[in-house]
């Protein structure tokens, strides 16, 4: 029998079909199925008090569930709904494919040769829609942003129409003179790509002789200036055995602890051809690199890549969604779009996307948005 | 009693609990799904009468003597109910000693 697919947001997919209900929890990947009757149908007829106590006496869960259906409504299961959430949370904007750094496990495959980069009339539509959707954070990113000629004027404009948080993520090389200057007065947060305490070790990843002297530079300004100030570490091979080293040097860099976050290679991109590591961030330092200080909410992320398309995230290269060049971004990212209401194991996202997905809600959106896996 | 004798024995399989509610509705739980039924009376009154020992026959005179209703219909209930939890590996059957 064909299941109804629902949205709770922002943490629930529900499949129902006449007296069962197949609930998924989002953020943990948990999967509980409930099989009632026509009359005491789990989600179109209320289950007695008595009963959901205890559903909920045998899995907590289920008490959750109830107070979440009783407070919050229903959604469709379309495309808008699914990567939305509760709401738009993070766009990343990659300015330009360009890069100062050839990192061995690029995600985006930037070098020094690349050539595509996003115009200034696309940007500026960008920023416009982002703030329209109510983006609560923006993250220029690339390749190295910074050597956009537009990136300073961007920070400049996300600013003025009143994105609330504006981030660059940068390996720091061309964050000096004017640039810097004037990035000082706008105080964007900035996240820097970092591997190793080790010179030597650090320049074989970025494949970049003396980057990891100005990459470090960089930091200590910003870090001194007052400026926001998170590092992400991606452990692999070459740098895997000295995650702990690499964690102190930050500390005497002088960024926070809480704000070093540790992840592995992705299977993405330059990623794809690099052996997968397990973590091995340091005892007690958090993983998930610098995405993960975002709230752990399912949803709420997209990402426009430096050709102009659109992902749900910079991970997901393979869910394109449309392309600015095409249609608004608000277009792409408001589709009414109905997921096919065929029930589909989300149980699956984790196996099909763990290696190439950094996060759980993107490996299970894949799985949602992926029509070539129908359950 | 039904028509055509029915001496199978169907028992619960080892890693089901389940629970009376305060409105004498059942919930089963099956910690190895994790899969949860809520049962209707009769489905509710066979359950509680699964205990290995009682065969289909002696669980539908059971329930077709606190129940006015047609012994056919309430022989055809049963028996979709036990092969609900058959097919959802539930129960298994054993013979009558």
């Amino acid at each position: 029998m064909n299941a109804t697919g629902y949205f709770l947001p922002d943490d629930w997919i529900l499949w129902h079909s006449e007296g069962s209900l197949e609930a998924t929890k989002l953020s943990s990947g948990d999967q509980i199925r409930i099989e009632g009757t026509p009359e005491r149908d789990p989600l179109n007829s209320e289950l007695s008090a008595s009963i959901w106590d205890s559903l909920a006496r045998f899995e907590p869960l289920l008490g959750q569930l109830r107070r979440q259906l009783q407070e919050q409504a229903l959604q469709p299961l379309t495309r808008e709904t699914v990567l939305r959430g509760s709401g738009w949370k993070q766009l990343f904007v990659e300015l330009t494919a360009k890069c100062n750094e050839r990192c061995v496990h690029c995600y985006a495959e930037s070098s020094p040769a690349r050539t595509e980069a996003l115009a200034w009339p696309e940007i500026s539509k960008v920023l416009e829609d982002a703030k329209a959707l109510d983006f609560g954070l923006v993250q220029f990113t690339g390749g190295d942003p910074l050597i956009s000629a537009d990136c300073v004027r961007a920070v400049e404009f996300a600013k003025e129409i009143g994105i609330p948080r504006v981030e660059i993520y940068t390996n720091g090389l061309a964050l000096r003179g004017r640039i810097y200057e004037r990035l000082r007065e706008l105080a964007p947060s900035f996240a820097f790509s970092f591997y190793s305490h080790d010179p030597e070790t650090h320049d074989a990843i970025t494949q970049t002789p003396g980057s990891h002297a100005r990459t470090a530079r960089a930091i200590r300004r910003a870090v001194d200036d007052g400026l926001n100030v998170r590092v992400g570490v991606i452990s692999m091979e070459r740098n895997q055995h000295d995650a702990s080293k690499t964690y102190e040097y930050l500390l005497e860099l002088g960024v926070t602890g809480n704000s070093i976050g540790f992840d592995q290679v992705r299977d993405v991109g330059r990623g794809d051809a690099a052996p997968i590591e397990t973590d091995t961030r340091p005892a007690g330092v958090r993983s998930g690199g610098v995405e993960s200080a975002r709230p752990r909410n399912f949803g709420g992320s997209a990402a426009v890549g430096y050709d102009g398309t659109v992902y749900p995230c910079i991970f997901s290269r393979h869910l394109p969604l449309g392309s600015i060049h095409d249609t608004s971004l608000q277009a792409i990212l408001g589709s009414a779009e109905p997921i096919a209401s065929k029930k589909r194991s989300l149980l699956t996202a984790r196996e099909r996307w763990g290696e190439k997905l950094s996060c759980w809600e993107c490996q299970a959106r894949s799985v949602l948005l992926d029509g070539s896996c129908n359950a | 009693m039904p028509d055509a004798s029915d001496r199978r024995v169907p028992k619960r399989k080892d890693t089901l609990t389940h629970e009376v509610t305060d409105t004498d509705e059942v919930v089963i739980y099956d910690g190895s799904g994790p899969q949860l039924l809520v049962l209707n009376d009769i489905a509710a009154g066979v359950w509680l009468m699964i205990d290995g020992a009682r065969t289909v026959d002696d669980i539908t005179a059971e329930i077709l003597n606190h129940l006015e209703a047609e012994p056919a219909t309430v022989t055809r209930d049963v028996l979709a109910f036990l092969g609900q939890l058959e097919q959802r590996k539930l129960i298994a059957w054993q013979e009558a000693t």
